[in-house]
Order: structure tokens, then C-alpha cells, then sequence
């Protein structure tokens, strides 16, 4: 890891004089891994929206950087994240999501756990038909429990336990948007898409938190929201973004989604785009939100999941179904727009002799501080 | 059913899967060995009823959980 610090010595350097991260963050796999333990697991990650898990005794597990991870929703409602291996033997437990009707059976020894990850039962254990063994202790072999979080239908995991709690690290994130700090309703089957991507996970970041990029990828936007019309978000070692002056949902000549409750006068014209460190990136609006996980599915490839999320329940109804087709379809044709310039960037991270770039002080300062954040969290752990 | 009987039924909730009917299948033929006094048989058949009956979720479990706990096979 040390050699990461002499590595990281020019990003780590005021924007106007740093580099960008060097090509092997986006096309080494020993980095890849290290930034895996040192960005990922150290911090909260994002792994999963509740809506995977929307009702009781609902599970479904998940690859989270090679980390086999089981989301259950407990009969209690609450959503725990189990690593998804048997204290047994490391079997896999659950291959495919499913509602359990009862424990969690190991399909190996049969080794059950409840909801909450205790152990129940260890059949034959002790001998055929004796599920006792003074050397086997259920109370020290329940589930691992993951540390988890879950905030406005994002969950969060923290796998090393060492992050200071959530409200804590995204504390500048929660007040900004404090008014938005209201229940917020999915709006089903409609507003959710995946797109897959051929680039390293920080490049849709360091795409999402800058608005130079706007009037060249997405002049279909531009049209109404002028470059000039935007702001840039700074937060050192939580956030990066931009913001726009100048939000007109334009989805219906007679119609609108409900706007969030209380909100104030700003937020009629402003929205927000924020990249949360390390792999959300999260939009609110008067009259929706939606957020982005970004899952690595390896060095040179991400999956994006995005769910849109309305102020109010009858926003979910059949009444509004028209309108939420068409805001979705708006959000995934500017999401597909910047798929060619991050999987270029990426492309473009072969050539040997690219230097992790240069950085405009005046526009780009969004994407330094991820880059920034990125080396602090490296040189944090080396 | 037939002793015979009762094995192949077991043998095809096993291949889909069904924890309810393999709950009830593996107390029937506990309740057999019981019968027949082979009190090991009816031990292990009585796990394998409690594990699917769990699994599924039936009421079934607890009476099975009471009965091995008093026979000192559970905790």
C-alpha cells in the first residue's frame, strides 16, 4: 500500500496544481482490490434499495465486491444485512431471492437461522437425531451482521464496523437536504432501470458531480438548463455535486406530481445532483428524488441501478403511471447519453501515457474533491 | 400408504422441494418407527420433520421442538 502514497502525492494537491488519479485506479486489479477495503468496505457503501426486499420475510442476496451478502426484511419490517455463508461449513444459503416462510436452512446440513440471524436448530449435530452438542454454542453462531443502514430506501452497509454512524458521516448530505427528510414512495416497476456499463464505478461519479460536460453529452438539456444555470456542491470527505437554477418539469400540459410538503421557496426553481461518497449518486427535485447505486461488477464494469421516488403516495397510482413513464424515460435517456463518455474515459485509461489528467479549476473542482477523497481514503489505510 | 409408499412420496418432495409436505411425510413415518419401538429411527425421522416443519413455517414445529426437547435431542 505504501507505494499508493508516492502515487496519490500529485492528487493530493489543491485543484488548480493536482492530477487526477493515476490509470491504475480504473485498469489494476491489485488496486482495484485495495481501493475495495480501503473505499468500500471502510466506509458506508451503498448495496441495495429496500424495495428489494419490499415485504416482510423477503430476501435476496447479493454480490457486493466478491462479499456474498444476504438483504433480509424481517418479520418486524426491519431490512439486516447478513454475510450470506453458513457458520457451519461456508455454505451459500440463499442462491435466489425469496420470500422465507419460515428459518433459513442451509441446504448443506440443514443448519437453520431465524430473521434476525439466530442460530434455531443443528440437526444430527450431536449424532443422528440429537440437534445438541455441549461444543456447539448457538448463541456464538448466529448470521455475521453486517452493519447497515437504510436512508430514504438506500441501504448502506459499512463492512469493516469502524465508520462513525451514518447520520454522522452523511451529516452535511441529511442537513442540506432537510426539508426533503420526508417519506418518499417508489414508484414501482415504471421507475426503475438498470444500465451496465463498461467502465470502472468512479467514473459514473466523477461524470454525475460536474456540469461541464452538460451542453456537449446532453444539449437536449441545455436547451432550458444553461451551464451558466448551474452551481457546484462541495462537501471535503462526504459529497461533490451540482445544483441548477432553474428546474421546469415539463411532463404534462394539465398535470404534475405533487411537490414534497413544506418545502421552501427555492426549491421551486432549484434541484440538486449529488455524488454521495462513495457510490451514490442521489437528484432531488420539488416533486421527486431518485438515487443511483453504482455496483461494481469488476474492475471495467458497473452496474447502475436508479429508482425514482414521489412526494406522495397517489403518485404511484395508476392515475399517474403516464407521468412517471415519461419522467423515467427522460431520466434514462440522459443517463444512457453519458454512457459513450465514461466508457471512453475508461477506454481512454489504457493509454500508458495519461497522466490522471488536468483538472480546470473553475469547472471541475466537483471531481478533484471525489479524486481527492478517493487518494485520502488510500493514504488513510497504507 | 404402504411403507414403501411413504419412502417414494419422500423421495418426490424432496426433488421440489416441498418443506410442508416433507414436514408431514417425516412425522408420519416417525410416528411408524415409534410404533415399531426403533427409537433411533423415530429420533432422526423426528429431526427431519422439526428442520422442514421450521422451514416452512408450520405449526407443526412447535409441538415437534416440545417433544425433542423433552426427549433431551433439542435445546
Amino acid at each position: 500500500m505504501g507505494n499508493h502514497t508516492e502515487m496519490l502525492s500529485n492528487v493530493l494537491q489543491p485543484v488548480g496544481a493536482a492530477r487526477g488519479l493515476p490509470n491504475k485506479f480504473y485498469i489494476d486489479q491489485t488496486t482495484f482490490e485495495a481501493e475495495r477495503d480501503a473505499v468500500f468496505f471502510r466506509n458506508w457503501a451503498a448495496v441495495g434499495f429496500g424495495m428489494d426486499v419490499p415485504e416482510e420475510a423477503d430476501a435476496k442476496p447479493i454480490d457486493f465486491l466478491g462479499l456474498p451478502l444476504l438483504l433480509v426484511r424481517g418479520r418486524d419490517g426491519q431490512v439486516r444485512v447478513f454475510q450470506n455463508t453458513c457458520r457451519h461449513r461456508g455454505m451459500i444459503l440463499v442462491d435466489e431471492p425469496k420470500k422465507m416462510r419460515g428459518v433459513i436452512r442451509c441446504p448443506y446440513h440443514s443448519w437453520c437461522y431465524d430473521l434476525n440471524g439466530d442460530l434455531k436448530t443443528t440437526p444430527h449435530v450431536g449424532g443422528p437425531g440429537q440437534n445438541t452438542d455441549e461444543q456447539i454454542d448457538r448463541d456464538d453462531l448466529g448470521l455475521i451482521e453486517i452493519r447497515s443502514h437504510v436512508w430514504q430506501d438506500v441501504i448502506f452497509i459499512n463492512v469493516s464496523g469502524e465508520a462513525p454512524p451514518f447520520e454522522q458521516a452523511a451529516s452535511t448530505m441529511l442537513e442540506r437536504w432537510k426539508e426533503f427528510e420526508q417519506p418518499g414512495y417508489f414508484g414501482g416497476a415504471d421507475s426503475t432501470f438498470e444500465l451496465d456499463v463498461k467502465c470502472n464505478w468512479k467514473l459514473a461519479v466523477e461524470n454525475y458531480c460536474e456540469s461541464y460536460h452538460l451542453p456537449w453529452v446532453h444539449p437536449g438539456l441545455n436547451s432550458y438548463s444553461r451551464l451558466e444555470d448551474h452551481y457546484h456542491i462541495l462537501q471535503p470527505g462526504e459529497f461533490s455535486g451540482q445544483g441548477t437554477l432553474v428546474y421546469n418539469p415539463d411532463l404534462s400540459k394539465d398535470r404534475a406530481f405533487s411537490n414534497y410538503s413544506g418545502l421552501s421557496e427555492k426549491w421551486d426553481k432549484q434541484a440538486e445532483y449529488i455524488s454521495l461518497f462513495p457510490n451514490v449518486l442521489l437528484g432531488v427535485h420539488r416533486d421527486h428524488r431518485y438515487a443511483i447505486i453504482l455496483v461494481p461488477q469488476g474492475l471495467e464494469r458497473t452496474t447502475e441501478r436508479i429508482a425514482i421516488y414521489y412526494a406522495d403516495e397517489p403518485m404511484t397510482g395508476r392515475d399517474y403511471a403516464d407521468l412517471r413513464a415519461k419522467n423515467a424515460a427522460q431520466w434514462k435517456e440522459i443517463f444512457e447519453e453519458d454512457i459513450t463518455v465514461v466508457e471512453g474515459m475508461q477506454a481512454g485509461r489504457h493509454g500508458r501515457f495519461f497522466d490522471g489528467g488536468k483538472f480546470s479549476p473553475a469547472m471541475d473542482e466537483p471531481t478533484w474533491l471525489f479524486h481527492h477523497w478517493i487518494a485520502s481514503q488510500m493514504v488513510a489505510v497504507a | 400408504m404402504t411403507d414403501e409408499e411413504l419412502d417414494d412420496a419422500i423421495l418426490a418432495a424432496h426433488a421440489v422441494s416441498d418443506a410442508d409436505r416433507l414436514a408431514q411425510l417425516y412425522s408420519d413415518a416417525a410416528q411408524r418407527k415409534q410404533k415399531e419401538g426403533d427409537g433411533k429411527a423415530y429420533g432422526f425421522l423426528l429431526v427431519q420433520a422439526y428442520v422442514f416443519a421450521l422451514e416452512s413455517g408450520s405449526p407443526l414445529a412447535n409441538d415437534l421442538h416440545a417433544r425433542l426437547k423433552r426427549m433431551g435431542r433439542e435445546a
